[in-house]
């Protein structure tokens, strides 16, 4: 299998002197084409600052990101919105759908972005939102989806442009526990059938199972590494381990 | 299929609805104020273009008759003007004797009485300077008095009037402690700031107004067919052969003479007015900014969104700036229709030039996207993070 997000020695700073702030120090990172990897630690170590520096959002202070072949270009900053809206898909903890568009829209919405409009756009749109199962609610507005449906439509509009990487942050946070499996068994198939590969910041310990990795960090590191399926546990800071081959 | 832009201005409809009410109502005054500026220039030029004369022949260094003070004595200044003008002007017209004095007529409207402001000019019927009965809306000229000068002779005092003058055939108006009589009524025969004029035989001005002095304020003359006014007014003009090398005269062209109008009566004192048109364009570009500011300012999570999603700055920009054009386009134009219904309830003369409001509009429209392009740079910088992170 091939990388398709590789971090290499990522950094990033935030303030100045005394106050300086290394959210993210020094990460290493590949993710291979398809996987479903997890991103879980306390609150506060980084796990947003690092998605949103490997999809094209945050500017790292070192480092670099490799995405499907492609260094991003962060001394061009003019640069970056062709690659997030070509390869990069996001899903945000508050849905962030716009309010006064309904489902279908909010997904032409990226689509638009991306210069596809009209009749293709809604064809693609209304069959994303089929994917994810709403078909039943294209013409509903925010306000009138539950935030299951709105976490739905957010994963439909973050796959309108066939990204190569999907990053969600905690898209669970503000849904049950029902709700919360229902969405990873919908993550899942859309795996299957976008070929996406998934990154997931959450907290929720009992969606573990549906990773293919988890990576636990600490104080903008990552320490740790599992593999549910294999029962296998890897700690990074162990000398030993790190020969590990999803790692550098 | 949905303009993602338009659907966000209908969104938030009632503020799009009272910028595109207070757009419009600014531009109605500027347009307004324009059309305050036309109709001067428009009642400056009236009376000169109606006389139609070639050149104004009036006391050196006086102003002339419409901005200064000329007096000319016909006896002495009619023969050397023929003499000098021999060939250069049109004989059949002759030399016309001109008063053109501002005076404040008592007139009875609806049983009432009250001084007004007019202009008295004093003509020969014929001659130049006034109208013929072609010109007459209703009645007839007045009498007109002998061409030679008889101390016996008893003048008619008689008045042909603009209709804005409010008073009627029949009915008598006081001129100078003189009752005068009204025997004709014209149309659009203003002077600046709505002075309707007052017609009458140079006989019976002279003896309103000028206490019965034989004098007159200044003599037109028109040019001979196959020559031009700039031929006839250089050859009186001429310091060392015309009509100047004898007496302190000065000859204008009519087209120097509306200049001169012009210039005092509108350019100088409208100054203040074109002041304040700029200030209102500059209302304008500010009320337009600060509510695209304000809105781009309420919008920036949605922002951050959409260029976290991947919308680069042009994105961004033209969603921003297609907003602003929409809400001012459709201001300017509500402001042109409201200026249009207001121009004729205005109380005092407004002409809505087409063309200008269209010059007009399209600056304000300009304007506008000034004011608006800050909001739209805002827009660009707003930090994609903000979706992840909220407001930061
Ligand atoms: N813009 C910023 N300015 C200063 N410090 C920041 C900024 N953004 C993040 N940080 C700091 O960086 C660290 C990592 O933040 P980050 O949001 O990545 O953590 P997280 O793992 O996502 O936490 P949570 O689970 O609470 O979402 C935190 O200490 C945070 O205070
Ligand atoms: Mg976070």
């Amino acid at each position: 299998m091939s990388v398709v997000v590789e971090g290499i020695g990522v950094t990033r700073y935030f303030g100045m002197g005394e106050a300086r702030v290394t959210a993210v120090d020094h990460v290493d990172i590949a993710i291979e084409s398809g996987e479903l990897v997890m991103l879980m630690g306390d609150s506060g170590c980084g796990k947003t600052t690092l998605i949103s520096l490997l999809g094209g959002i945050l500017t790292p202070s070192e480092g670099k990101v490799i995405l499907d072949g492609e260094e991003l270009p962060f001394h061009r900053p003019a640069l970056l919105p062709r690659v997030r809206r070509e390869k990069v898909g996001f899903v945000f903890q508050m849905f962030h759908l716009i309010p006064y568009l309904t489902a279908l829209e909010n997904v032409m919405l990226a689509l638009d972005i991306a210069g596809v409009r009209g009749a293709e756009a809604r064809r693609r749109a209304a069959e994303l939102l089929d994917r994810v199962g709403l078909s039943h609610r294209l013409h509903h507005r925010p306000a009138q989806l539950s935030g299951g449906e709105k976490q739905r439509v957010s994963f439909a509009r973050a796959l309108a442009n066939r990204p190569k990487v999907l990053f969600a942050d905690e898209p669970t946070a503000n849904l049950d526990s029902r709700q919360s499996e229902n969405l990873l068994e919908l993550v899942r198939e859309l795996r299957e059938q976008h070929a996406t590969t998934i990154v997931i910041v959450t907290h929720h310990e009992s969606l573990k199972p549906h990773a293919d990795r988890i990576l636990h960090m600490r104080d903008g590191r990552i320490v740790q590494e599992e593999r549910p399926a294999e029962n296998e546990v890897a700690s990074i800071d162990d000398p030993e381990k790190r020969e590990y081959p999803s790692l550098r | 299929m949905p303009r993602f832009w338009l659907r966000d201005l209908y969104y938030r409809r009632l503020r799009v609805v009272l910028t595109v009410l207070g757009v419009a109502l600014l531009s109605m005054l500027i347009l307004l104020l324009g059309g305050i500026m036309n109709g001067l220039r428009w009642q400056a030029q009236r009376y000169v273009r109606f006389v139609g004369a070639d050149a104004w022949i009036s006391k050196e260094r006086s102003g002339g008759v419409f901005v200064g003070f000329t007096l000319l004595d016909p006896e002495d200044v009619v023969p050397l003007v023929q003499a000098f003008g021999r060939g250069v002007m049109d004989e059949r017209v002759g030399v016309s004797p001109l008063i053109f004095a501002h005076a404040r007529p008592v007139v009875t409207i609806g049983g009432v009485e009250r001084q007004v402001k007019a202009v008295v000019v004093g003509y020969r019927a014929g001659k130049l300077g006034g109208p013929s009965h072609r010109d007459l809306v209703r009645g007839r000229l007045f009498v007109p008095s002998p061409e030679v000068y008889s101390p016996e002779q008893r003048v008619e005092l008689e008045a042909v009037v603009d209709e804005s003058l409010g008073v009627e055939i029949g009915q008598s108006i006081e001129i100078g402690g003189y009752a005068v009589t009204v025997v004709g009524i014209v149309r659009d025969m203003m002077f600046v700031f709505d002075t309707p004029l007052i017609f009458m035989d140079i006989r019976a001005a002279q003896e309103t107004v000028l206490e019965n002095v034989l004098y007159v304020n200044t003599f037109l003359v028109k040019a001979a067919p196959g020559h031009t006014a700039e031929e006839l007014v250089a050859r009186l003009n001429d310091p060392d052969r015309g009509l100047r090398s004898v007496r302190a005269v000065e000859v204008h062209t009519s087209e120097e003479t509306i200049e001169t109008i012009l210039t005092n009566y509108v350019t100088e004192p409208m100054r203040g007015v074109q002041f304040l048109r700029v200030m209102l364009w500059l209302t304008a570009a500010l009320i337009v900014g600060m509510i695209s500011y304000v809105t781009t300012m309420e919008k920036t999570q949605e922002l951050g969104v959409m260029k976290a999603i991947g919308a680069d700055n042009r994105y961004v920009l033209q969603m921003v700036l297609l907003q602003v054009l929409l809400t001012s386009v459709v201001g300017v134009a509500l402001g042109v229709a409201l200026a249009l219904i207001a121009a004729p309830a205005f109380p005092i003369f407004v002409l809505v030039d087409p063309l200008e409001g269209l010059t007009v509009s399209l600056l304000s429209v300009l304007m506008c996207l000034l004011g608006g392009s800050f909001a739209a740079w805002r827009a660009t910088r707003v930090d994609p993070m903000i979706a992840f992170r909220g407001e930061l």
